[in-house]
C-alpha cells in the first residue's frame, strides 16, 4: 500500500509489523508521534511513562518476558534513560528490543543538539541511521530480528528532517506476532560484579559478530560513479549529498556502529579525494580518520543541507536574507502562564525555569526567566542558589515536567531544608508537544481512563508544609502569593492552576474603548499576541482574543471592557 | 518541482503543504515534504517544504531553488525569499500579523510587487479557517495535477466541513485562474506554464 509517512509514522507502521507488543515513551519534540501513531493498533500495548528512564525500564521488562517491544525519546530523553541503557546491553534482551532516538540538530525545539550516537558507541550496541521514511520503515522491521539474533538492544536515530519529514512509503500493513518464553537465567539478567564480568567478555564478543555483520549488511552501500569525488554519508544527510553532487561516487552507512571497515578501505581506494557527511558530530568521520585513512570531515553544528555542502565542497556562496523584523513563538492568547510570568516580572525576581511552553517568557516583554537547562533542574538549582545565598529567587516548573523529574527535587529541598518557593504551572497536560496526557489527567496514552493522581497530594507527600493553590488569571492573587510565600524562610510549593487555552472553549473576546485608552502601552507588556498597536492605540483583535481578562486587570485607565 | 509555504503558526500552513502533497502522491509523483513541529506552531515563523519529481531526495528545498513561494503572511513572504529562483513564481496574501516586540515594514505590500509578487485578497476570506484551502486553490492552476484529483485529495486531508473546504478551494481556483489569465502576459507565468506541459511533465513523473 502507497502511503504518505513520516518517518517517526513509519517507524511505528514498521513496528506493528513486526509485533512489537509494548511501547512506551515521554513526548519530545521530534519523537512524539512515534507513540501516538502506535497507540492506535489495538494490538501494541502503549504508554506514556512519567519519564524515559521509567518507560526505558518497563520496555525492559517487556522484553525480559519475551515480547518485543519499543522505546522511543528525543536525544535530551536518553540521557534520563543512560543508566538502564548503559547495563541493558551488558545483559542483552529476550523479546527484540529497539530504542529509537530522535536527535534535534539546529535545536529547532531543543535545548541543545548532542548526536546521540555517541551511546551506541559508549553501550556497544549496533547503531541505524535511516535516509528516509522508506528506509525507517524497513529498517524497524529489521532491527528486532537482529536484536534477538545478537541478543542486543538495537539503536535507531533519527534527525528532525526525518522524523518530521513525510514522503511515500509502500507499506505491507501485515503483522506478525512474536513470543519467546522466559527462563531464569540469573547469570544472563542479574548484573552482579561476578555475572556482569562475565557479560562484558559477552558483549566484547558479540561486538565482534556485529563488525562482520556491518560488512555484509545489505543497507551500507558503496555506490561508484566518479572516481574523482567520494562521499561516505550516513542518515538524511545521503539525500542531500545526492542531490548536490549526483555525480559523486558515495558510500551510503546505514549502520553506523561498528563501521563495516572493509566497504570503507574499500571505498576509499576507489576513489581520489573523500569527505565524510554527516549530521552534527564528526561520528563516522573520526573513527574513519582513526584508521589512518586521509579524509575531510563535513559536520560540526546545525542540520545538513544542499546549500551548506555546495559551501563546504565547491566553496558556493550561501545566498542571504532579507534583514527583517524576527518572529519568535509566543505564549497563546489566553494562555494560563501569562499571569505568573507578567507578575514574576514585576516582582523582580530571579527565576530558574525548566522545558515546556514557558521558555517563551524568556524572551522580551516578559523577560521573566532567567535559567533553563534540563527537565527538573529549576527546582534543584533554586535549592543552593536560595539557601546558600539568601536570594529572593523562584523555580518555575510545569505540570507533566514535574512529574517526569520535579518529584525527587522537592523531596530533596525538604529532606535539606531548603528555603526556596517552586510554581508549578498546572495547565492540566503536556502543551508544547501536541496534549499528551500524564498522572494528573486522570488519561492515558489510548485515551482511557485511570486513577488521577493530582500535583497537591505528591507534594504533601513529599513533606512540604506551604502548599498554596492559585488560579492563574487572578493577578492580585498571584502577587499577594508569591510574595508572601517567597518571604518565608521555608520551603513551599505555589500550584497555579488552570487548563492550557488550547483545550478550552474562548470566552467572549474584550475590546479596548479608543475614548479611554491613552496609548499607554501596559496591556502591550503581556505580550499577547491579541493585543497590538493600532496608531496611538492599543487595539485587541477580536478573532484571536481570548477572554482571559488579564488585561483588564492591569489597564490603569479601564478602558478595556 | 519546489514548493515554499510560509506564514504565521496558527494559519494553516502544514494542512496546505499536506494537501499538495498527497494530491501529487495520488498523482503518481514521488513526493517529500518537511516542517517543523513543537515551538513553531505557537505564532512563530512558520515554514513547510513540499517536492515533487520523479525522484526527490532533499526533503528540504535548497535556498534558491523554488519554483513557487506561498506564503500565508506578508512578511514571511519577505523573510523566506532567498528560497524562490530568479523565474520563480511568488504568491502572497495581503494579511499582516505583525511580529511581537517590532514594528511592522511599511509598503511591504508594493515591495513585494516590486519584487514580482503576485498579491492575493484574502481578507474577504470571513472563516480564517479555509484560508489554506482557498489559497492553495489559488496556486492549484499552477500546478500540474488534474481537479478531481485535488478534491479527493481535500476528502483525505480534511477530516470536518468538507464541503466548505472544497467550496474555498474552488473558488479560490477560479480566482487565481483569472488572475493569471488576466496577466496571461506575464511573462513568469508563461514560462512556468510551458515548464509545466505535455513532456515537462511526464519527464517530471
Amino acid at each position: 500500500m502507497r502511503s504518505f509517512l513520516s518517518g517517526n509514522e513509519s517507524i511505528a507502521h514498521g513496528s506493528y509489523e513486526a509485533g512489537v507488543r509494548y511501547a512506551s515513551s515521554y513526548p519530545g519534540t521530534p519523537s512524539t508521534e512515534i507513540l501516538e501513531t502506535l497507540s492506535r493498533f489495538p494490538e501494541v500495548e502503549t504508554e506514556w511513562a512519567v519519564n524515559e528512564k521509567v518507560a526505558l525500564e518497563c520496555v525492559i521488562g517487556a522484553s525480559l518476558s519475551g515480547l518485543r517491544s519499543l522505546y522511543a525519546s528525543k536525544h535530551v530523553g536518553l540521557n534520563v534513560a543512560a543508566d538502564p541503557l548503559m547495563t541493558l546491553s551488558y545483559t542483552g534482551v529476550n523479546g527484540g528490543l529497539l530504542i529509537v532516538s530522535a536527535d534535534d540538530p539546529s535545536m529547532h525545539s531543543s535545548q541543545n543538539e548532542q548526536d546521540n550516537r555517541w551511546y551506541a558507541l559508549s553501550a556497544k550496541i549496533p547503531l541505524f541511521e535511516p535516509s528516509d521514511s522508506q528506509e525507517a520503515y524497513e529498517l524497524t522491521k529489521l532491527l528486532f530480528d537482529l536484536s534477538e539474533k545478537f541478543d542486543t538492544p538495537t539503536l535507531l536515530r533519527t534527525t528532525t528532517r526525518l522524523s518530521h519529514s513525510k514522503c511515500v512509503v509502500n507499506i505491507e500493513g501485515k503483522r506478525t506476532e512474536f513470543k519467546r518464553l522466559y527462563k531464569k537465567d540469573p547469570q544472563k539478567y542479574a548484573a552482579i560484579p561476578a555475572y556482569a564480568r562475565k557479560m562484558k567478555i559477552r558483549m566484547m564478543e558479540r561486538l565482534d559478530k556485529l563488525r562482520e555483520l556491518s560488512d555484509n549488511f545489505s543497507y551500507n552501500k558503496i555506490e561508484l560513479r566518479s572516481k574523482k569525488l567520494g562521499i561516505v554519508t550516513s542518515g538524511v544527510s545521503y539525500n542531500y549529498v545526492r542531490e548536490a553532487f549526483k555525480d559523486a561516487s558515495v558510500l551510503k552507512i546505514t549502520m553506523s556502529f561498528p563501521l563495516p571497515w572493509k566497504k570503507i578501505e574499500q571505498f576509499c581506494r576507489s576513489v581520489d579525494k573523500v569527505y565524510v557527511v554527516e549530521e552534527v558530530d564528526p561520528f563516522i568521520g573520526e573513527q574513519i580518520k582513526a584508521m589512518g585513512l586521509n579524509i575531510q570531515t563535513i559536520s560540526g553544528s546545525f542540520e545538513m543541507s544542499v546549500e551548506k555542502l555546495k559551501k563546504e565542497i565547491l566553496n558556493e556562496e550561501i545566498p542571504k536574507s532579507i534583514d527583517v523584523p524576527v518572529r519568535p513563538p509566543v505564549l497563546c492568547p489566553g494562555c494560563p502562564h501569562r499571569g505568573v510570568f507578567y507578575i514574576l516580572h514585576k516582582l523582580k525576581l530571579t527565576v530558574l525555569g525548566d522545558i515546556g511552553c514557558y521558555s517563551l517568557a524568556v524572551l522580551p516583554p516578559l523577560c521573566s526567566m532567567d535559567f533553563i537547562l534540563c527537565m527538573g533542574a529549576g527546582i534543584n538549582a533554586l535549592h543552593t542558589f536560595s539557601k546558600l545565598n539568601n536570594k529572593k529567587a523562584v523555580a518555575v516548573i510545569g505540570d507533566s515536567t514535574f512529574y517526569h523529574s520535579g518529584i525527587t527535587g522537592v523531596l530533596n529541598s525538604v529532606y535539606n531544608k531548603g528555603t526556596g518557593t517552586i510554581i508549578i504551572l498546572d495547565n492540566m497536560t503536556t502543551a508544547m508537544t501536541g496534549h499528551q496526557p500524564h498522572p494528573g489527567t486522570g488519561r492515558n496514552a489510548k485515551g482511557g481512563k485511570t486513577q488521577k493522581i493530582p500535583i497537591e497530594n505528591i507534594v504533601e507527600a513529599c513533606g512540604v508544609e506551604h502548599i498554596r493553590i492559585v488560579n492563574p488569571f487572578d493577578l492580585e492573587e498571584l502577587k499577594e502569593t508569591i510574595s508572601e510565600e517567597i518571604e518565608r524562610d521555608e520551603f513551599s510549593v505555589i500550584i497555579a492552576r488552570a487548563p492550557c487555552a488550547l483545550m478550552v472553549e474562548k470566552k467572549e473576546p474584550l475590546h479596548i474603548n479608543p475614548e479611554k485608552c491613552t496609548g499607554c502601552n501596559v496591556c502591550l507588556s503581556l505580550d499577547c499576541p491579541a493585543i497590538q498597536k493600532n496608531g496611538d492605540k492599543a487595539g485587541i483583535i477580536s478573532s484571536l482574543c481570548n477572554g482571559c481578562t488579564l488585561c483588564k486587570q492591569i489597564c490603569p485607565f479601564g478602558a478595556i471592557e | 518541482m519546489n514548493i515554499v509555504i510560509c506564514g504565521v503558526g496558527g494559519q494553516g500552513i502544514l494542512k496546505a503543504g499536506e494537501l499538495i502533497s498527497i494530491c501529487a502522491m495520488l498523482s503518481d509523483f514521488d513526493v517529500k515534504k518537511s516542517e517543523v513541529h513543537g515551538m513553531a506552531q505557537r505564532g512563530g515563523s512558520v515554514i513547510t517544504f513540499v517536492r515533487f519529481s520523479h525522484k526527490v531526495y532533499s526533503p528540504t528545498v535548497p535556498v534558491g531553488e523554488g519554483d513557487i513561494l506561498l506564503s500565508f503572511e506578508m512578511l514571511e513572504a519577505l523573510r523566506y525569499l532567498k528560497y524562490l529562483k530568479k523565474e520563480g513564481i511568488g504568491i502572497s496574501s495581503n494579511i499582516r500579523i505583525k511580529p511581537a516586540g517590532s514594528s511592522y515594514p511599511e509598503n511591504i505590500e508594493r515591495d513585494l510587487q516590486k519584487r514580482g509578487f503576485v498579491i492575493v485578497d484574502c481578507k474577504s476570506i470571513k472563516d480564517m479557517r479555509f484560508l489554506n484551502t482557498y489559497i492553495t486553490g489559488f496556486i492549484s492552476p499552477l500546478l500540474p495535477f488534474e481537479e478531481n484529483m485535488w478534491l479527493s485529495s481535500i476528502e483525505k486531508v480534511f477530516t470536518k466541513s468538507i464541503e466548505e473546504n472544497k467550496n474555498m478551494f474552488l473558488k479560490g481556483r477560479r480566482d487565481g485562474d483569472s488572475l493569471y489569465w488576466r496577466r496571461a502576459f506575464n511573462r513568469r507565468y508563461r514560462k512556468h506554464k510551458r515548464y509545466l506541459s505535455g513532456k515537462e511533465i511526464d519527464r517530471l513523473r
